[in-house]
């Protein structure tokens, strides 16, 4: 399974890469496919904020650490719930890392991320405006819990708890980076980038019930 | 006509153009041999220079000899030579003496104990003769004097006649020697060693040893008019002796000294330093700069002359120093750490090698391609990134007086993450050595090893025939110089990867295995290794993952 030891953790023979895309992929359309009235209009919509949000993290890779998916998660979790807003974390990962880099590390920051917009789903999902206040505090501790669960895939047979612990250490300005960041991305994008999801979101909704009761007609 | 005429002109400009003599372009050639560490040797025609060799089995040290045209002319190979193939190239003009006559000559002396006198022009073998080899053998620079050629031997001094390489004096020495030069001067032979002595050893025989310090001498000793002068390599600096009086302390990792019309030149780790000993020696100043290995002199005419050093880090190029005041750095598009000095042909032709095993040349006519910085190099991204950083502090102080939170963070963050983002290296290099003089290390120290390393930079690679180690180094902040390091000096080859968040070692010695890991004193290493910072007795630990 493992070919050698990289900079991220064990490097995967590319078996297993296929075998952790599978999954993934099999995760994300597992929960796309419930509830069943997707409309075109609602995938399409989904299918532009993982583009863009892929492309804004590629675009964004030079500068380390400055992860405009983790307020993308907590904001998609928000507004288009559990469900869509794991997929979406798992289909930008996938996406972005094409680009970036893909190995063993994939999965660790699929499920981060899923995670975020988990969290975000569970603790941000109000109607309206989102409240500002919840989504910093979020954005600090989904950045922190993030990269520190990502850090979880160094780990290795011979790497003991202090080797753990000081490399958690090693990396805090990573993390410091990570946190300003995501507020920065909170504060001056997630606004917009929630506006822009909730209309067309209830577009959907809109266009969603038409149909629905074109068929009961029918 | 006048149509007629201008045709006419474009058509000799374009002949003349193409009439360029090939010989005048400036050229490269990956010689893919290992480093070069010593300086080319430019003849009126000829471009020689000495590789290291990769000890890998692909390749051992050569001799090549290029024309000017930058076509192959000769090679010599030595399949048997050992590591550290240091001992600069020596050329002689033909002359008489001892043994009878010689044409000139190409003196090469390898680190297997062998003196090869070649023929400049073929590269053929005219005489040889071979020394003691304790774990190696010759790395320091030879000398002549009349029709001799001086050897500074592992430990010993030899001297052979140029004309049949006749043994003409033999001396043993009591201590061992690397990158032992030996210099002539009106009496007697003067070289250093390991142990900080210096041996004067006359023409007679008669050898007289004088300890200068507790330290390494690894270059020529220098004749000054205060006397003679020695750069003491110690365990984690320099100091300088003249006339065996500590004159002024330094960096560490000393470079080869040079002297030109009573001005010395010094260099280390840290700064590149100008001595006037035209009447008694004095400190006339010191420029930042990292050179450790030759210093050379280029003769611009009798009042004018520009020093240069090679810069030993991974920016590379060569400095050139005027004055103290004075100085720029020559870049080039392939600059890797540099230790070996130019080579000046007496028409102003030059030829440049690093640690690539990369050979440029350039004609007199060139004007290198790149010359950059003087005095200190400004970090613009440092200031931009700084300056945003105190616009949004500025800008959002207002919306902080009136408790406006929200807007203040929206205004300083986006200054913060700039500054953060452009100064990561710098940011997280600082915090690592903050975390590493917090933690107390368990060491990693083997009671096998000699004293003399204590207090010095050790490396150890535990390869799959055994471990071997070098000890004794100092003057290296991060773990990739200090293994660079011990790998040259062992002849290990260590073959690296190139990561977005920094370097990180591939195969050691060939071996690639499932990776590489390292341990500080005994911690795992966690950062690449041009990041990982080690401290000036560091023992760092390769072993297979």
């Amino acid at each position: 399974m493992v070919l050698a030891s990289g900079t991220h953790g064990p490097v995967l023979e590319s078996g297993w890469i296929l075998a952790i895309h599978a999954v993934l992929i099999g995760i994300a359309f597992l929960l796309l496919t419930k509830p069943s009235h997707n409309s075109r209009r609602e995938v399409l919509l989904l299918s532009s904020i993982v583009l863009f949000t892929a492309a804004l993290r590629v675009a964004m890779e030079p500068l380390p650490n400055v992860q405009p998916v983790t307020m993308a998660c907590l904001v998609v979790g928000a507004r288009l719930g559990l469900r869509r807003g794991i997929a979406f974390a798992i289909m930008v990962t996938l996406l972005s890392n094409m680009v970036i880099s893909d190995g063993w590390w994939t999965l660790f920051q699929a499920s981060g991320w899923a995670m975020v917009a988990a969290v975000g789903a569970k603790f941000l999902n109000a109607e309206g405006e989102l409240n500002m206040k919840h989504l910093l505090y979020l954005s600090v501790a989904s950045s922190l819990f993030f990269d520190w669960w990502v850090s979880l895939s160094i780990i290795e047979s011979g790497t003991t708890f202090t080797d753990f612990i000081l490399y958690l250490a090693n990396g805090l300005t990573f993390d410091l980076l990570h946190i300003f960041a995501t507020m920065a991305f909170a504060l001056w994008l997630a606004p917009a980038f929630s506006n822009l999801i909730s209309e067309d979101a209830s577009l959907t909704e809109s266009a969603l019930a038409v149909g629905e009761t074109d068929v009961v007609l029918g | 006509m006048r149509r007629v005429l201008i045709l006419l002109a474009v058509l000799c400009f374009a002949n003349l153009a193409s009439a360029q003599d090939p010989a005048n372009e400036t050229w490269q050639r990956d010689l893919d041999n290992g480093y070069i560490s010593t300086a080319p040797l430019l003849t009126d025609d000829l471009v020689i220079v000495r590789t290291s060799g990769t000890w890998d089995g692909s390749g051992s040290p050569h001799i090549f000899a290029f024309d000017y045209s930058g076509e192959l002319v000769w090679q010599v190979e030595n399949p048997h030579s050992l590591h550290h193939d240091l001992s600069p190239l020596l050329l002689v003009e033909q002359g008489q003496g001892c043994g009878g006559t010689w044409q000139d000559l190409l003196i090469v002396a390898w680190a297997d104990g062998k003196i090869q006198a070649l023929d400049v022009i073929t590269g053929l073998e005219k005489w040889s003769a071979q020394t003691e080899i304790i774990t190696w053998g010759i790395t320091g620079s030879l000398a002549i004097d009349s029709d001799l050629v001086v050897v500074p031997t592992r430990q010993g001094l030899s001297t052979y006649c140029l004309a049949d390489g006749a043994l003409k004096q033999r001396v043993e020495l009591e201590q061992l020697g690397w990158r032992n030069g030996v210099t002539v001067s009106g009496e007697a032979y003067l070289l250093g060693n390991e142990e900080g002595i210096l041996n004067t050893v006359y023409r007679n025989g008669t050898v007289i040893s004088e300890s200068i310090g507790d330290g390494k001498i690894r270059h020529a000793p220098m004749l000054t008019n205060s006397g003679i002068l020695i750069h003491l390599q110690t365990a984690s600096a320099s100091e300088v002796f003249i006339a065996g009086e500590l004159f002024l302390a330094a960096g560490p990792s000393p470079a080869l000294p040079a002297i030109y019309n009573d001005r010395v030149y010094l260099a280390t780790s840290e700064e590149f330093i100008f001595l006037d000993c035209t009447l008694q020696c004095e400190s006339i100043g010191s420029i930042p700069f990292h050179s450790n290995g030759e210093i050379a002199i280029q003769i611009i005419d009798d009042e004018q002359w520009k020093v240069w050093a090679p810069q030993n880090n991974p920016e590379g190029g060569w400095g050139i120093f005027t004055s103290t005041d004075s100085w720029y750095l020559l870049q080039t598009s392939i600059d890797d750490y540099a230790t070996a000095a130019p080579g000046f042909s007496s028409d102003g032709s030059y030829a440049l090698g690093n640690d690539k095993g990369i050979l440029m040349f350039y004609n007199n006519q060139q004007i290198p391609q790149v010359i950059s910085q003087s005095d200190e190099e400004l970090d613009y991204t440092f200031i931009i990134t700084t300056l945003v950083l105190l616009i949004s502090i500025l800008a959002s102080a207002p919306a902080f007086v009136f408790h406006f939170h929200e807007r203040v963070l929206k205004i300083l963050l986006p200054g913060v993450v700039i500054f953060m983002a452009f100064n990561i290296t710098m940011i997280s290099t600082a915090w690592s050595g903050f975390l590493t003089e917090q933690i107390e290390q368990e060491g990693d120290w083997d009671d096998s090893w000699p004293d003399e390393w204590k207090g010095t930079q050790v490396v150890v690679f535990e390869l799959p025939e055994g471990e071997v180690v070098f000890g004794g180094m100092s003057g290296h902040k991060t773990v990739e110089n200090l293994t660079d390091d011990a790998a040259f000096r062992l002849g290990i080859l260590i073959e690296k990867e190139s990561f977005a968040i920094g370097d990180w070692v591939k195969s050691i010695d060939g071996y690639e295995g499932a990776g590489w890991e390292f341990r500080i004193d005994g911690e795992r290493g966690l950062l690449a290794i041009n990041e990982a910072q080690v401290g000036s007795d560091s023992v760092i630990r390769w072993f297979p993952a």
